[in-house]
């Protein structure tokens, strides 16, 4: 084990975001990039929707989302709450201190009544 | 402008500067209008440049020059890409990082909102932001039987205040351009609303 906190993989670090940006109230489902795909590959593997690069022992988070659709949709709100589960996703695991958390919204899902 | 009209602007600059290009050589002496003319009849039009008089020569040397300047001039305007816009808008930006949104994802929510005003019929929206904030343009297709005045007006007031709610960002300008007949279709056909 590293003194600097525990080694795990970008891909295992970016499964971990997955599932805390995916209980998110307001998050549709993270989204695979609309313009480029967006996602954290390892060996035979890749995670769409976040992408995780680790510098040191700093880590940069790009995240990629569907927001859900309603008349109390606040896209900066939901990003900070985004933010939130995500450092308290990493600080979890210990794997290092965050730098940088980027949050796209790709797409806005209307929900069918 | 049409692909087709590109193609043959770049065609013709390509001929123009094969052309100065050879009367420029031919003329300065560095190769003889049998080594750049593939039959005789391209020699038969180089070799008289072969013997100019000092006038002639010098605004033969000139015209080429220019020529050729203005030649590859134009196939730079013709073969750079176009300006392309940002394909996301940045709502938010500090010291751990930015939050941003689809262009095209604001769009779709002018678009639907849009749609939601009575008497639109098609609506083709533009969003743009600037130091000032948001510029949201909309063509719409409208009921010739309802007030315009009034329809953009709500138009106006409703997109302003959505747009701000949903994205936080303030919006500086909506910019209404309504019409009673069907958008006319490109390569994004307007979204048909009723």
């Amino acid at each position: 084990m590293d003194s600097g906190g525990l080694q795990l993989s970008e891909v295992s670090i970016a499964r971990a975001i997955v599932a805390a940006v995916r209980s998110v109230p307001g998050v549709a489902d993270v989204s695979p990039g609309r313009f480029a795909e967006a996602a954290t590959y390892g060996p035979g593997e890749k995670v769409r929707g976040v992408v995780v690069g680790r510098a040191v022992d700093v880590l940069d988070i790009e995240v990629h989302l569907c927001a859900l659709y309603a008349d109390s949709l606040v896209l900066p709100e939901l990003a900070a709450q985004v933010r939130s589960a995500v450092r308290q996703s990493v600080e979890a695991l210990g794997v290092g201190l965050l730098r940088r958390i980027d949050v796209a919204f790709d797409d806005l899902r209307v929900e069918e009544a | 402008m049409s692909v087709f009209n590109r193609l043959l602007i770049i065609l013709l600059d390509l001929l123009l500067l094969v052309a100065a290009g050879a009367v420029l050589l031919t003329t300065l002496g560095v190769t003889q209008p049998e080594q750049l003319a593939p039959t005789p009849w391209f020699v038969d039009r180089l070799v008289p440049f072969t013997q100019l008089d000092p006038t002639s020569w010098s605004w033969a040397v000139g015209v080429s020059i220019v020529l050729l300047l203005v030649g590859l001039l134009l196939l730079f305007l013709e073969l750079r890409p176009g300006p392309r816009e940002a394909l996301r808008i940045t709502l938010k930006q500090d010291g751990l990082g930015r939050v941003t949104v689809a262009r095209d994802g604001v769009r779709e929510l002018v678009d639907r909102e849009a749609g939601r005003v009575a008497g639109v019929m098609e609506v083709r929206s533009h969003v743009e932001q600037d130091h000032a904030g948001l510029r949201i343009l909309c063509r719409l297709s409208v009921d010739p039987t309802r007030s315009v005045p009034d329809m953009t007006q709500e138009l106006q007031e409703r997109l302003k205040g959505v747009v701000e709610h949903h994205l936080g960002r303030p919006v500086a300008e909506v910019r209404v351009d309504a019409q009673v007949a069907p958008l006319a279709s490109d390569r994004r056909a307007g979204r048909r609303v009723r």
